[in-house]
């Protein structure tokens, strides 16, 4: 059994004191606790061995085709500009953002438009406020598909015009060419940068180099190698967005990268944009959401945004280094948002590395020229282990989201599935809710999605749950409870009583009722023809007149009395299941209601 | 890449913990107690432990039958030999085989499944068959008939010698008696004797301190040393499942602080056998499995860290207040069942907020703003 | 001790039949555990909003709500195709019974279908329309029969009284979300 959650507090509060003590520089800020948090074994070495390997290179060629999926961020698609067939240059505009949360796209490499199809999964499937987690899975979405030449040709009118001396330019000015570069955020998310660094009343900017889920280290590889673009892209945000302090949040046991970055900075700090900027870093526990957006902040500054409410309504802007490093390129060489880095690892892999991939690459071409032993491989995950998604197809393209490509052996991926093997009961051993970096009761929370108790769920913050998975995995029951969570989650967006399920069962209703108020007409109509016999006989006419000379013996039998109280009879029966019929009817409608 | 039958979302990482993986961690913890309290007391504990553990198991595996579920995978958890492991430390060694088996039944179904099974039950389900057996039987649960317990005997019988386990033997099945099956003749009706504590409450010399003063010594083998030795062994094994993560220090730290705390606070050194002292209260007594094992048992335990304190120092003081002022013997299992009623309470009270949510003062505060 | 075995046997004998009991009504039992009333029409609901609405009657009940009824009343929760598996494991969440897999007796899950009219084939016979649970067919007497594709549950129940065969049940229409613009996928 290993140790995951009482050892913790060394890692929280001795490591980074200790850092402290011994007098690295850049310790301007008091760090506060992060409740809970897992510390799993991180396996970050694998990737870690070389350098980034950058994409058209010996290494790894240039895919024959790429997929561009339309919705790489969250938010409404972005719109083709180009048709099938168009030659398209590299970092041509090929997809224009649409409304306020857009995202615009472009070409990573020249060649021909093939196709405008149906590919896979475009977005983190959990994360898709729109449909419930199950049918994302399947869901298809829009994707442009490029031939690519080999040539990687770019007209030079095309590129987006450099903004050299950025530090002269308006914000503005600034805002604008993030924009169009196509940016959103690199971490996971995908929230659409340009929004969040057009926020209002910034004063603090924290730039996120946690990262702290196990197996990734893109962000890691890029500190080490890109230190000085970040730290720029860094002071670009801070420019734009215009927070009085810049803080970068590094994970203590990374030490290459903070090495790195404190070189930067010092290379910086020579320079008068520098001086005014407050740059300071952080070393953050190495604990497992510490990389959160929420947890960081936390970590840091000790700010708490309301529930429902985001870090930049309190201020605090937080973007990750590979943000930083896009928003350096996009303002000072123009290059739009085409590659990102990537941790292709795991344990079936051979050579497990960081590449600078192409958006749209396809991830068997990147598997296939790092060595993948398919034998191995049990499943390929997107992102990492404890909040990445599954890739049902090996055609999955790289998005801006990608951080990592998990070729997941028997070694690292938890083979029990969620649906063939039964869970055990709950036995409240509150391990779910010493890990929970939300300090919510997940247990109660379980009890509350299990029975669909939505008010209790939403009560109990089902919606400020991360879904960072530390709760299911020191789960003893082996619950799985963000599958859980989620399935209440998408309950209650979905909220099935407005949906289509309760547009089908109101048209059932209305059946079931139309049935009912026929049935009623039709015996109303034979109640009208006996009254109507009724009062022909008290009128003293005779009965059947075109019956009485076939069968006149039964007619002689009956004396008019007889008749009379035969007819009153049948009136009173159908008065009765008429009556009974509304009751039933009324009842409907009220249990309808 | 085999998509059926794995997991299809987040996390995909292996899981740390299991449920038969902290049981059997609470058993192994249990073992130094297991070995002291045979060295001590004879073979009488481990006839316990085997009847409880057959009997515990064939009710588990009925009760799923009847319930409908999967008998073997329930049958795995391992929680009914917990149970029955820490039923068979609190009935006297010597007790007839049939006490161990209705004891056994009764935790299995009026404790657990009459709640909804393991996780869903209210109360201990070893503490309720506890006293419940308590008052069932009061007299073959207060009487224990020791070979070892040689203070009023002439001859003590060495527990672990041929003699004792016979004598052992014969206690838990009388009938062998009648069968005439063991070679020694033994007369266990000699060698009655009880719990510390319901000596120390009847009786005016307390018989620790007496064994102390006839020169025995903590270590050596003595029924009236025994007791140290247990809770001791107790005290062990609960720091090892606290060292592996198992349990959380609130709960026992808290019954013992609060333990500790009173018997320091009424302790008057001239009337020991009234008020104890601190010592004779953790180290005579069975508070250390009640605080390490049974009060620690998590479906019956508040889950928020502030409830734990609170649950703990409830059933202290409740341990406490029923050993001195109350009239029943054993207060252990009596206090933690008592506050075991008050954990939904005490859970529902101290629930902890979501970060990003107003406080509970906070929310009181508004509402009381929005009232004036 | 004779006295005690005896005890003990009756107890026994009291609680397994108790046990057996319950899980014979265990839906009921969950049913008055959280209801605590006679009117259980809104743990009938619970369990209807749970059901897919399809009303297409293959579990054997003339539609959803009565299959939810007679959940309450302790039938068994695998009897809906068109639910599969997240229908049941819901379901089994909500009652808090084993998860167990479809009875295909009463059909296999397939992805929703539509029905359509090969309407140059229709001869205005309004039995589809008398058969369609949802009224989602429109048409009169003699008069060419259309399916309202947003309303139409993919039940099939409209396809068996056609007597020319002139109903397909078609694969859902591909609607995107954003734009609303609708595609027919094709083979």
């Amino acid at each position: 059994m290993t140790r995951v959650r009482r050892s913790l507090w060394a890692a929280k509060y001795l490591k980074p004191m200790l850092q402290r003590i011994t007098g690295k520089p850049g310790w301007s800020v008091k760090l506060h606790a992060l409740p809970g948090g897992i510390t799993p074994a991180s396996h970050k070495f694998m990737s870690l061995r070389g350098k980034i390997i950058h994409m058209p290179s010996g290494k790894i060629p240039l895919p024959a085709q790429l997929i561009l999926p339309l919705r790489q961020h969250s938010g409404p698609d972005s719109v083709p500009v180009v048709c099938v067939g168009d030659y398209v240059y590299k970092h041509q505009l090929i997809a224009e953002a649409v409304g306020a949360q857009g995202v615009c796209l472009h070409a990573p490499s020249s060649g021909v438009v093939s196709s405008i199809t149906f590919s896979l999964p475009a977005i983190n499937p959990p994360r898709n406020p729109e449909r419930s987690w199950q049918q994302s899975l399947t869901e298809r979405q829009l994707a442009i598909v490029i031939d690519t030449d080999g040539k990687d040709a770019q007209l030079p009118g095309l590129a987006a015009p450099i903004i050299t001396r950025w530090q002269q330019q308006s914000p503005t000015d600034l805002l604008q060419a993030v924009f169009n570069a196509g940016l959103c955020g690199l971490g996971g998310a995908g929230f659409p940068t340009a929004i969040k660094l057009g926020s209002p009343a910034i004063h603090t900017l924290i730039i996120n180099g946690a990262e702290c889920e196990p197996y990734i280290t893109a962000d890691e590889a890029l500190m080490q190698e890109h230190a000085a673009e970040v730290i720029e892209g860094a002071l670009i945000i801070q420019r734009i967005c215009g927070a009085r302090t810049c803080v970068i949040g590094i994970e203590a046991d990374k030490q290459e990268a903070i090495a790195a970055v404190q070189q930067a900075i010092r290379q910086f700090d020579s320079s008068a944009v520098a001086q005014q900027s407050n740059l300071s870093v952080v070393l953050v526990p190495p604990i497992y959401p510490s990389g959160g957006e929420k947890q960081l902040i936390r970590i840091i500054t000790g700010i708490q945004p309301p529930s429902g409410q985001r870090p930049v309504d309190v201020g605090v802007l937080c973007h990750s280094v590979a943000t930083a490093r896009a928003v350096y390129k996009a303002v000072a060489t123009g290059e739009p948002l085409v590659s990102r880095v990537t941790t292709v690892t795991g344990h079936a892999m051979n050579a497990p590395a960081n590449v600078e991939a192409l958006i749209g690459t396809p991830v068997s071409h990147l598997l296939a020229h790092l060595g993948v032993d398919d034998t191995k491989m049990e499943r390929l995950l997107v992102g990492g282990p404890l909040m990445g998604y599954l890739a049902s197809d090996l055609d999955t393209p790289v998005l801006k989201t990608s951080n990592c490509l998990l070729a997941g052996s028997d070694q690292d991926i938890n083979r029990v599935a969620s649906d063939k093997a039964p869970h055990r009961d709950c036995i409240r051993c509150d391990f779910c809710a010493s890990v929970c970096p939300v300090t919510l009761q997940p247990q109660t929370l379980y009890f509350a999605a299990r029975h669909q108790r939505h008010e209790a769920s939403i009560e109990n913050g089902l919606f400020d749950c991360i879904e960072c998975g530390a709760c299911a995995v020191v789960c003893p029951s082996h619950i799985p409870l963000v599958d859980y969570y989620r399935e209440e989650k998408s309950i209650i967006r979905a909220d099935n009583h407005s949906g289509q399920q309760k547009y089908w069962q109101s048209l059932f209703e209305k059946h079931q009722q139309r049935l009912t108020i026929t049935a009623v007409d039709q015996q109303q109509r034979k109640l009208d023809k006996l009254q109507h016999k009724l009062d022909a006989i008290a009128a003293g006419e005779s009965l059947s007149k075109a019956h009485q000379p076939e069968a006149p013996a039964p007619i002689a039998a009956k004396s008019a009395e007889q008749i009379k109280q035969e007819i009153a009879a049948a009136v009173a029966r159908t008065r009765a299941r008429k009556v009974e019929l509304q009751n039933k009817s009324e009842d409907n409608q009220d249990s309808g209601q | 890449m085999n998509l059926v039958n794995h997991r299809l979302s987040s996390p995909f990482l292996k899981p740390v913990y299991s449920v038969p993986g902290i049981m059997a961690a609470v058993l192994l913890a249990l073992i130094p107690a297991a070995i002291c309290y045979t060295w001590f007391f004879g073979i009488g504990f481990l006839i316990n432990l085997l009847i409880t553990s057959v009997f515990g198991l064939l009710f588990e595996a009925l009760v799923m039958r009847a319930r409908g579920r999967p008998v073997f995978f329930y049958l795995g958890d391992l929680s009914i030999l917990v149970t029955a492991a820490l039923l068979s430390f609190a009935l006297p060694p010597g007790s007839p085989w049939w006490i161990a088996a209705s004891g056994i039944f009764i935790a299995c179904i009026f404790g657990k499944h009459v709640f909804g099974g393991l996780g869903h039950n209210v109360f201990n389900p070893a503490a309720l068959a506890y006293v419940s057996l308590l008052i069932l039987f009061p007299l073959q649960m207060t009487g224990w008939y020791l070979p070892g317990s040689g203070n009023y005997a002439e001859a003590p019988i060495d527990p672990l010698s041929m003699n004792g386990i016979f004598t052992s033997l014969q206690l838990s099945f009388p009938w062998l008696r009648d069968m005439a099956l063991t070679p020694f003749a033994v007369t266990p009706d000699g060698f009655a004797t009880a719990t510390p504590l319901i000596e120390y409450k009847f009786a005016a010399p307390a018989r620790l301190l007496m064994a102390e003063s006839d020169g025995f010594t903590v270590w050596q083998r003595d029924a009236r040393t025994g007791w140290e030795m247990l809770a001791m062994s107790f005290a062990l094994g609960g720091l090892l499942l606290l060292w592996r993560g198992i349990i959380s220090w609130h709960i026992p730290v808290s019954v013992v602080g609060m333990v500790f705390l009173l018997s320091t606070v009424f302790y008057q050194p001239g009337q020991e056998a009234i008020f104890g002292s601190p010592w004779l209260h953790l180290f005579s007594t069975s508070t250390l499995i009640g605080a390490f094992f049974i009060a620690t048992d998590p479906a019956s335990a508040p889950s928020s860290a502030m409830g734990k304190v609170i649950y703990g120092a409830l059933i202290g003081a409740a341990m406490y207040s029923i050993r001195i002022w109350g009239s029943y013997l054993d207060s252990v299992a009596l206090a933690i069942l008592a506050v075991n009623m008050c954990s939904p309470l005490i859970e529902q009270v101290t629930a902890r907020t979501p970060l990003g949510h107003p406080s509970r003062l906070q929310r009181s505060l508004s509402v009381w703003r929005k009232t004036k | 001790m004779i006295g005690a075995i005896t005890a003990v046997t009756v107890l026994a004998a009291l609680v397994f039949g108790f046990a057996w009991l319950m899980s014979k009504f265990e839906h009921a039992a969950n049913l008055h555990g959280q209801q605590g009333t006679a009117e259980n029409s809104l743990f009938v609901d619970r369990i209807n909003n749970l059901l897919p609405q399809t009303q297409c009657g293959q579990c054997g009940f003339p539609g959803c709500r009565p299959y939810a009824e007679a959940i309450s009343r302790g039938e068994n929760i695998n009897r809906c195709p068109p639910g599969g598996m997240p229908t049941i494991k819901r379901l089994a969440a909500l009652l808090d019974v084993p998860v167990v897999p479809l009875d295909t007796s009463h059909g296999w899950h397939l992805p929703k279908r539509v029905a359509s009219i090969r309407e140059h084939e229709c001869i205005g016979c309004t039995k589809c329309i008398q058969a369609c649970p949802v009224d989602a067919i429109v048409g009169a007497p003699k008069r060419m029969h259309s399916v309202i594709v947003s309303d139409c549950t993919g039940c099939d129940l409209c396809v068996e009284p056609c007597p020319v065969d002139c109903i397909d049940m078609l694969p859902m229409p591909l609607i995107t979300a954003p734009g609303m613009v609708t595609l027919r996928m094709k083979k």
